[in-house]
């Protein structure tokens, strides 16, 4: 097969122009429940005069919608294939399977990424700056002063203040893997597929962890590599190491995705 | 254009829908595919499209295995299915966003037809009633140029002026490299645009002949009596009978729906 049939930009960017023009009012739609959800929970968030928001209040916030937001954008990826009939007109657009692949893991996985720390930043720096401007009561903002409109309160670098950087690019991968996982269920199941996909994944997790526990525990079997990276790496190699194996997975689950598209039927 | 070798396809557990169906057919024709309800038409459609695979059958379309589902093999296809959902767009937005992936998209065609079919590119296509999107389909796929073009029950939905239009509107803009395959169950809606038929039934193809074979070698015609000996098949009809003969002079209309009630019900017509 030619490599033109498995990739070509011009193709992809005509994919690119009609997913957007197709979905763009379901894109919309979920970017403007981000911006509110981030707005209406900072308001909440901030109405207690002892708000510690100006500290790193925010980053429970910040992640807790992030993995939600993420998790439902990325497990209804294909969106076409919520439904028989609109699955056939996707399936006939004459694009190939990668091209459909690597757009929606652009557009749901990394414009997600990217986009959604800004997001955050102006929307809840304008829930703030709503609260300030309101007389009974401010924000306590250590920085900028009572009624300052605090877009500087909100410091991206206390995500990572506290982490050691191999945990950090561990803790990054390991998200990408799970919107991957998502984005691998939605190209699988057709109805339910965030629910499938937990499920299912649960249940590899579980027979995973009872299985380790059947080896170590109840047959007492300690396979001496076990016993050499236990007393023998350092906290950096862990992180390597964990970092490795999650991207491994992640390739993996995009593999498996890359496949499914190119099994889909549409009977 | 088409060459299919023992299909064999079934659903699930479900029996086989096509017993070693083989099929070949040229570029040049307008094909109508005729069968009850049920007789696999949709199932065969999304075959030659690559939409359902039968991993041990030979399928080529234009020299590719159509579930490869390759760019360059479904730029020269399109199938408008019985039922399908479009986006919550206007028919420009539409147009602009999908025309470009067929090299040979025609929009001066697509706005002729739009203009016979009454339609207009500012409707929104969430507003338009089924038969309208039927409609507004019908006219991009024409337009596409694509060398295969398909409809699955396009005159399902039409009101009866637009079937007319329809069968006017496909009869003038095919080109001599393009085939069309029209699958149907309203026999009577594909009479006078059709040059070959096709006749599926019990997962075999029942008859497979040209318009002008059809019309050379059999006659129909209406009689008050019946006649031992001469009659192929016949039906009771208002006056008298339908009956299908041998031809022996001067050809005679097709009557489609005799034709293939003849064929289904086992008659052999050689």
């Amino acid at each position: 097969m030619k490599p033109n049939q498995i990739f070509n930009i011009k193709r992809f960017g005509k994919y690119a122009n009609c997913s957007l023009i197709s979905n763009y009012r379901q894109t919309i739609l979920f970017w403007g429940a981000i911006w509110f959800a981030i707005f209406a929970f900072t308001l909440l968030d901030i109405r207690n005069p002892h708000s510690y928001w100006n500290h790193d209040g925010w980053i429970p916030l910040f992640l807790v919608v992030f993995y939600i937001s993420g998790l439902l954008y990325t497990g209804f990826a294909f969106p076409s294939f919520r439904n028989k009939k609109r699955t056939l007109t996707e399936l006939m657009i004459p694009v190939s399977a990668f091209e459909r692949l690597l757009y929606e893991f652009v557009e749901k996985i990394l414009v997600f990424i990217i986009l959604y720390p800004a997001i955050f930043y102006i929307s809840s720096s304008m829930a703030v700056g709503i609260r300030n401007a309101i007389p009974f009561g401010a924000v306590h903002t250590e920085v900028n002063g009572l009624t300052t409109f605090p877009f500087e309160t909100i410091s991206f670098e206390k995500l990572t203040a506290n982490l050691e950087p191999g945990l950090f690019v561990m803790l990054l991968i390991l998200s990408v893997l799970g919107f991957v996982v998502a984005f691998a269920g939605a190209a699988t199941f057709r109805k339910l597929p965030l629910i499938k996909t937990i499920v299912v994944v649960g249940l590899l997790f579980l027979t995973g962890i009872g299985y380790v526990y059947l080896l170590s525990e109840k047959l007492k079997f300690r396979h001496p590599w076990i016993e050499l990276t236990e007393h023998n790496i350092t906290e950096q190699q862990g992180f390597m190491i964990g970092t490795t194996v999650f991207a491994i997975i992640t390739l993996v689950a995009l593999a498996f995705t890359y496949f499914k598209l190119k099994e889909k039927e549409a009977s | 254009m088409i060459e299919i070798t023992n299909l064999n396809f079934k659903y699930g557990k479900q029996a086989n829908l096509f017993d070693g169906l083989s099929l070949s057919e040229k570029a040049g024709n307008i094909v109508g595919l005729l069968g009850k309800n049920g007789a696999g038409k949709s199932t065969l459609l999304k075959l030659m499209t690559g939409m359902l695979t039968a991993p041990k059958a030979s399928i080529e379309i234009m020299g590719e295995t159509p579930f490869d589902r390759l760019p360059r093999f479904l730029k020269e296809v399109y199938f408008v299915p019985e039922e399908y959902e479009l986006p919550a767009s206007k028919i420009g937005e539409f147009v602009k966003a999908h025309a470009h992936f067929y090299p040979r998209f025609d929009s001066e065609k697509l706005y002729q037809i739009l203009i016979d079919f009454e339609l207009n590119t500012k409707n929104s296509l969430s507003k338009l009633s089924y038969g309208q999107r039927k409609k507004f389909m019908i006219a991009f796929a024409l337009s596409t140029n694509c060398k295969l073009l398909i409809f699955d029950e396009p005159t399902n939905g039409l009101d009866i002026p637009s079937k007319a239009i329809f069968r006017k509107v496909v009869a003038a803009s095919l080109g001599e490299d393009q085939l069309v395959v029209i699958s149907t169950h309203q026999v009577k809606d594909v009479e006078n645009l059709i040059d070959t038929l096709l006749i599926l039934d019990c997962g075999q193809i029942k008859m497979h002949r040209t318009i002008w074979d059809i019309a050379e070698k059999y006659a129909f015609i209406t009689v008050s009596q019946l006649s031992e000996g001469e009659t192929l098949y016949s039906e009771v009809a208002p006056g008298g009978y339908k009956v299908i003969k041998e031809a022996q002079a001067a050809s005679t209309t097709i009557d489609m729906e005799l034709l293939f009630n003849a064929v289904v019900n086992g008659v052999n017509l050689k």
